[in-house]
């Protein structure tokens, strides 16, 4: 009797409770982000396009790929394409970019990587500010075909103007018109030729497809089952989730942006990373996120547990933080968000299943 | 080596914190590469040009001490926003094995890890 009063007691409490079994996608044997080092986007507001790079990457390696083939530059190309009639201002732009991969298909990371040295070296610009660039290509790319671009120069610099101009989602900062001067240069020393000769034709001839499964996009509605539906797709599908959250939780752990769910608060920040694994620390469920600004610490990941990768050993260091001094010999790889505090700052979840 | 030699590295070595510097590693940007040391005295990666020249801008930025204010936090990497709003350029390097980090580049092309940058303005 006593046995079935506890059993009526607990079930429902265990039925709620999250599955926060230790998983790690980076520290298993053979693990595909072997192959997929840690990104920085730098200054650029494509977070969705690393995201779906490390998502489509770290598919292709699983079932057998010898190397990463997604350049995020591309995806970003793409995903302007494919969406340009649509609004990349929602929450949605993971999903779109995986769509627009998977239409347009793949442009080798070695190919477009090799083209972006040329174009840099052409107009003497750094890489990072080729990507500022080609993020802002996007309201053209509609009317530039793969081929060849069918704009002129008129046009072209009509429509940076109105490029420039724009505040997209995953783009505005308050740096915004500091970095004008330096786009509009880029813009006069690259000119719509260097993406029209040299990425878009190379990779016309080079363009192949990838197989990957039909994406699953989820609008988070409600935060209660947040952390448990992600710790469920990790467990089953053994792959990174995508998340849209609140940026804003790296620098403070205390931060709250979604309290108007689905609608996120104005400092909220809206970002793109992928959870790569779980477990329990102080009793609470942690979850792994893998970011994309770079592999130190820094004034967003420094109050974090984060895990570490020994530059020369390669062996890892789990538990680690700023207070070490690990960013002389570590990497990091990713960190230790509590999942309480990220359910309060997810707004989706995108999954290759 | 001379006592002389000996008495210069050994006074160096106190006098310029950046000097002591031992651990440099060579990165792959776009452009070619790059030779950067760790500095103990600011913990964080710098050119290896500033370690022998101590008036590089990297380095003169750090001793103005001169903070901009924090920005709101966006997808961003912080460093590199303020990197830009110095009016510097950002260059991203790779190690051996393809891990990406940027670096603010300075009029005199001297180069610091945007995450230190980070750090040291808050």
């Amino acid at each position: 009797m006593m046995s079935l009063i506890f059993l009526l007691l607990f079930l429902p409490a265990q039925a709620l409770s999250v599955d926060c079994k230790e998983q790690n996608l980076i520290t298993e044997s053979e693990s595909p982000f072997q192959k997929i080092p840690v990104y920085d986007q730098n200054g650029s507001g494509t977070c969705y396009a690393y995201t779906t790079a490390q998502l489509v990457d770290f598919h292709l390696i699983r079932k057998g790929a010898k190397e990463r083939s997604v350049h995020p530059a591309w995806v970003s190309l793409v995903t302007a394409r494919r969406w340009f009639n649509d609004t990349l201002t929602d929450n949605s732009s993971t999903v779109k970019s995986l769509v627009a991969l998977s239409e347009l298909k793949n442009c080798s990371y070695a190919t477009v990587s090799k083209s972006l040295a040329t174009w840099a070296d052409k107009a003497r610009v750094t890489e990072s500010e080729i990507l500022n660039l080609i993020e802002k290509y996007s309201p053209i790319l509609k009317d530039m075909s793969l081929e060849k671009s069918s704009l002129s120069d008129e046009d072209f610099q009509s429509a940076m103007e109105l490029a420039l101009d724009d505040h997209r989602s995953c783009t505005g900062n308050p740096a915004w018109d500091q970095l004008l001067p330096q786009l509009r240069a880029l813009r006069v020393m690259s000119s719509p030729d260097m993406l029209s000769k040299l990425i878009l034709p190379t990779c016309e001839t080079s363009k192949h497809a990838i197989k990957i499964p039909k994406p699953k996009y989820e609008l988070l509605t409600e935060e209660s089952a947040i952390i448990g539906k992600i710790a469920n797709k990790l467990d089953r599908l053994k792959s990174p989730v995508a998340i849209t959250y609140c940026a804003n939780v790296w620098r403070d752990p205390t931060y709250t942006g979604l309290k108007n769910r689905p609608m996120p608060a104005a400092d909220c920040g809206q970002h793109a990373s992928i959870v790569v694994g779980k477990k329990m620390i102080g009793g609470a469920c942690h979850l792994l996120v893998r970011n994309t600004w770079g592999k130190e610490f820094d004034s967003n990941n420094k109050k974090w547990t984060c895990l570490c990768k020994h530059k020369t050993t390669g062996e890892f260091l789990d538990n680690c933080t700023n207070d070490m001094n690990v960013n002389k010999q570590y990497d990091v790889e990713g960190c230790w968000i509590k999942g309480e505090v990220l359910s309060n700052n997810i707004s989706e979840i995108t999954t290759l299943e | 080596m001379t006592r002389l030699n000996m008495f210069v590295v050994l006074i160096s070595f106190f006098i310029h914190p950046v000097l002591r510097a031992a651990t440099c590693e060579v990165r792959t940007g776009l452009h070619g590469e790059e030779k950067l040391c760790w500095s103990e005295n600011l913990q964080g990666w710098i050119s290896q040009s500033c370690v022998r020249n101590k008036s590089c801008e990297a380095l003169k930025h750090f001793a103005k001490n001169s903070l901009l204010p924090k920005g709101p936090s966006s997808s961003h990497n912080q460093g590199s926003l303020l990197c830009q709003r110095l009016g510097n350029r950002v260059v991203i390097l790779r190690d051996k094995s393809s891990g990406e980090q940027s670096f603010c580049s300075f009029k005199d092309r001297s180069l610091v890890s945007t995450g230190l940058l980070d750090q040291k303005n808050l």
